[in-house]
């Protein structure tokens, strides 16, 4: 085989069986791997209605076929279980090396099943697996959990682990490799932890094989020259993901104090150009990346002084505008914080900015703010709040279980600013009509990377659509989320589609895995996978009613900035979005579509 | 009128996060004329030919000119312009 | 910072080079500015296909080392020494420099496997790697060396050995200017 290593490995961590079997061609060629291998190996095995945090609910790690290959920005992995956090099929997607050492190690996904006893750890190196005890790591934060686990296995281990928020199912846990790398979304550290798996270390010596070299290098060569030329790949490299805080605040869609208003007068200070100027050390890339948008930072000042990556653009708008906070050192810090512990750097932040809009509007007994000074703007908090969150104390206990059951729990859950209980990322869809559309009809909830609109609502990549349209829309977020899903599928980074397009994938696979795909096929692996996981989530008991966003951005208009007065218009966007992708009214994908896709 | 910098057209706008422009401009096109002969360097940046760059995004009051007139959008004395360069989050 | 795009081809000019100066070829080094490096690993990657035509780190004569506390990575490759010490320990010179060349080169047929080069090398930038039975190091692709084309941000360059390159010691000089115009 080649792309693929032909190999899945099964751990069942209640009676210790590791078991290897061969990779089902037919599903490799048809869901590629990565995201879409897992969906479908996942939603073979588990029954939907599954309990997440049980011993029932699988673990999946899957990187593509391009991960461990030098198809440019195409080095990542997907974590596949059902989400604790919205009870819809969960995926996660990261980069750094993890992905590519699994390859290495000759496996096209690893299956964990069952719970463990005590925690443990798994050690992989090429054929050989070992379950190994880890009550001495457990409660060590993620950069000590990593080093402690090189020491024990080797050096060179790409290290996938969670941090205390795991371990305490925080349900905003995330798994993160490499210390800095995150498969942040939908709380699968949690499934991690309630496993008691504290970490996977993975060496591999594999070689990934290619069908045909020279027609592999031609396609490589010919997407680098794409993205090399692309403006935004560019600019993601010198300024990485915050160059955005500016660009949302002037069209007037930077969500602001939880929501309540959609601009933001300081947002500058937070921006992009002042994470250069301010905290920016180094520029970091993920395995085999051409961009590098990752940003090393530094923090001086004295009061937050740490050094780790990011902000990216979500993090510091959720513990910036989101929150009130225009300090950029505070900011920085909080997400530096997120990774140590092992926590969403989305969820965290809008979690804490659902308990600030709580407590300033009385809704939250002062007798439980835990001593906290709360209140927009206060730098400190959103530190200390994170801190909190992740060791599961005081008032971190209860935020712990996300806005949207933090908020419920007081009688007020048109708080949270959620989409199936997921915090909403940092474009206000009141102001940008299609990425609300993908926020509410997203698989896993409110996200906004799984069908990024804003590409040609916001930032004139190519295609330039007036965001207040709803007009075309529906189309415009189906045609983004399939294309998502392919490239999530064979491994790649979206931040690669800053360039490349179908053709230069279906290119790059073709010539890897000796086999044809037109970049119709591709796409369409894409879309195929979309309506498996939409069939998971329907089965699990999701229905229309759900495809929709907080009662917020239906009746409070944007109070200020320049989209003033504007609400979203989801609900008469979806019999068209149903439409578009071949479902009924019901959005239930039809026996027709499932037979086109061969699903059915 | 308020024009605002951002990103890598900062440093072309001679490290300028923003200025008050006096002159009063009756349209965009006319605008980033006047600006591109205040600022050299910017000047190469906001132009292919005589069109304006792919990779270059003017906002009037928080709307982008390609859903208003374009480089004919017309300016008044109060209005904000942003001179943005795409690029991207996430 | 650019990124590279199309691979750059050195081998006309130096050429051209070694006809107009037969008895002094200017030497090509791969220069590495660790600063610049973002541990991406395609210069690996590169290495890999170029010499086995798929993709195995361990057959990568490159390697990066990263330090994810600091965020801080290194690439490292055979510095092709003036003075080698493989090539002093090696009992049959299948390690060995050939007339006017910078390049320390691995003639695999004499190379009985006695592991003493990777012993020596003080740089730890020559390994045996069981895998293909041999000895590697980086043999600069034949003059055109793959890792170089394939950085994307020039963290490693394929130039010529002259002082014009040496861009950090001019960097570092900028440093003066600066000093003396706040002086």
């Amino acid at each position: 085989m080649t792309g693929w290593m032909g190999t899945i490995l099964r751990i069942n961590l209640s009676n210790g069986a590791v078991t290897k079997e061969p990779l089902n061609a037919k599903d490799a060629a048809l869901f590629l791997g990565a995201r879409g291998l897992g969906v479908k190996i996942f939603t073979d095995e588990v029954d939907a209605k599954v309990e997440p945090l049980s011993p029932e609910n699988k673990l999946i790690f899957a990187p593509g076929p391009f991960t461990g290959t030098s198809a440019p920005s195409a080095g990542r992995y997907h974590v596949v279980a059902k989400s604790p956090l919205t009870h819809t099929i969960g995926g996660a997607n990261s980069g750094g090396v993890f992905g590519a050492a699994l390859k290495y190690a000759g496996y096209d996904a690893v299956i964990i099943e069952g719970k463990a006893e005590k925690a443990v750890y798994l050690w992989i190196k090429d054929d050989q697996v070992e379950i190994r005890d880890a009550s001495h790591l457990w409660g060590k934060w993620v950069p000590d959990t990593t080093d402690a686990v090189r020491a024990e296995t080797d050096d060179d281990a790409s290290v996938a682990c969670i941090g205390p928020a795991g371990e305490k199912l925080a349900l905003m846990a995330s798994i993160q490799n490499e210390m800095h790398r995150s498969a942040g979304r939908g709380g699968l550290g949690a499934v991690m932890g309630s496993k008691k798996l504290k970490a996977i270390a993975v060496k591999g010596s594999k070689p990934v094989r290619v069908a045909d070299v020279k027609a592999l290098e031609a396609a490589i060569w010919s997407a680098r020259a794409k993205v090399a030329a692309n403006p935004v790949a560019q600019g993601l490299h010198k300024h990485g993901t915050e160059i955005l805080v500016n660009i949302l605040n002037e069209i007037g869609s930077l969500p602001t104090r939880n929501w309540n208003d959609a601009h933001f007068p300081t947002a500058d200070k937070v921006g992009g150009e002042s994470l250069t100027k301010e905290v920016l050390a180094r520029r970091k890339g993920c395995f085999a990346c051409v961009i590098s948008c990752g940003r090393v930072s530094q923090i001086k000042d004295p009061e937050f002084a740490g050094i780790g990556e990011g902000p990216e653009y979500e993090a510091g708008w959720a513990y910036g505008p989101d929150c009130g906070v225009d300090n950029i050192f505070a900011v920085t810090k909080a997400n530096h914080l997120c990774n140590e512990l092992g926590l969403d750097s989305i969820s965290t932040p809008a979690t804490i900015a659902c308990v600030i809009d709580m407590a300033t509007s009385g809704v939250l007994p002062r007798e439980d703010w835990d001593g906290l000074d709360i209140r927009w703007n206060n730098p400190e908090l959103i530190v200390e709040l994170t801190k909190r969150i992740g060791l599961r104390q005081g008032l971190g206990d209860k935020a712990a279980l996300g806005s949207y059951r933090f908020a419920e729990m007081y009688g007020h859950p048109e708080f949270a600013m959620t989409a199936k209980k997921q915090e909403m990322p940092a474009y206000d869809a009141r102001g940008i009509q299609g990425i609300g559309l993908q926020y509410a009809t997203c698989n896993r909830g409110g996200c906004h990377v799984k069908g990024y609109t804003i590409a040609v609502e916001v930032l004139g990549n190519g295609l330039r659509l007036d965001p207040r349209e709803t007009k075309g829309k529906p189309a415009i977020v189906k045609a983004f989320q399939d294309m998502t899903a392919a490239v999530d599928a064979s491994g790649g980074c979206i931040f690669g589609t800053f360039g490349m397009v179908a053709d230069d994938y279906a290119a790059m696979l073709s010539a890897l895995t000796g086999i044809h795909y037109s970049p119709e096929d591709y796409v369409r692996a894409g879309e195929r996978v979309w309506n498996l996981e939409r069939e998971f989530n329907l089965n699990a008991g999701f229905t229309a009613k759900d495809d929709t966003l907080p009662e917020r951005l239906f009746k409070h208009p944007i109070q200020t900035g320049p989209s003033k007065g504007l609400v979203s218009h989801v609900p008469e966007m979806l019999p068209e979005y149903y439409s578009v992708r071949g479902w009924n009214e019901q959005g239930v994908p039809t026996p027709e579509k499932l037979h086109e896709l061969e699903l059915a | 009128m308020t024009v605002k910098y951002f990103g890598d057209i900062r440093p072309l706008a001679g490290g300028l996060k923003q200025e008050e422009w006096r002159h009063p401009e009756p349209e965009v096109g006319v605008l980033l004329g006047a600006l591109g002969k205040r600022h050299k360097p910017l000047e190469k940046r906001l132009w292919e030919g005589s069109q304006l760059s792919s990779t270059i995004i003017i906002l009037v009051n928080g709307r982008s000119i390609d859903f208003l007139n374009g480089l004919q959008t017309p300016l008044a004395p109060d209005d904000i312009v942003d001179v943005f360069p795409v690029e991207a989050g996430g | 910072m650019e990124i590279a795009s199309a691979p750059r081809d050195w081998s006309p000019a130096r050429a051209l080079a070694s006809r107009l100066h037969p008895k002094k070829v200017m030497a090509k080094v791969l220069m590495i500015h660790p600063e610049k490096c973002t541990g991406c690993q395609n210069c690996m990657l590169a290495c890999s296909l170029h010499h086995e035509g798929q993709f195995r780190m361990a057959a990568s004569r490159i390697h990066v080392y990263t330090w994810e506390r600091e965020g801080a990575s290194v690439p490292m490759m055979c510095q092709q020494c003036d003075t080698a010490a493989c090539m002093k320990v090696c009992p049959t010179h299948a390690l060995h420099r050939n007339p006017g060349e910078s390049l320390v080169d691995y003639e695999k047929s004499k190379c009985i496997g006695c592991h003493m080069c990777t012993i020596a090398c003080p740089f730890g930038n020559i390994v045996y790697d069981a895998y293909s039975l041999s000895v590697l190091k980086c043999d600069q692709c034949g003059g055109d060396p793959s890792c170089a084309k394939a950085c994307p941000t020039h963290a490693i360059e394929w130039v010529d050995d002259s002082i014009s390159t040496r861009s950090r010691k001019k960097a570092y000089a900028s440093k003066f200017v600066e000093a003396f115009q706040e002086a």
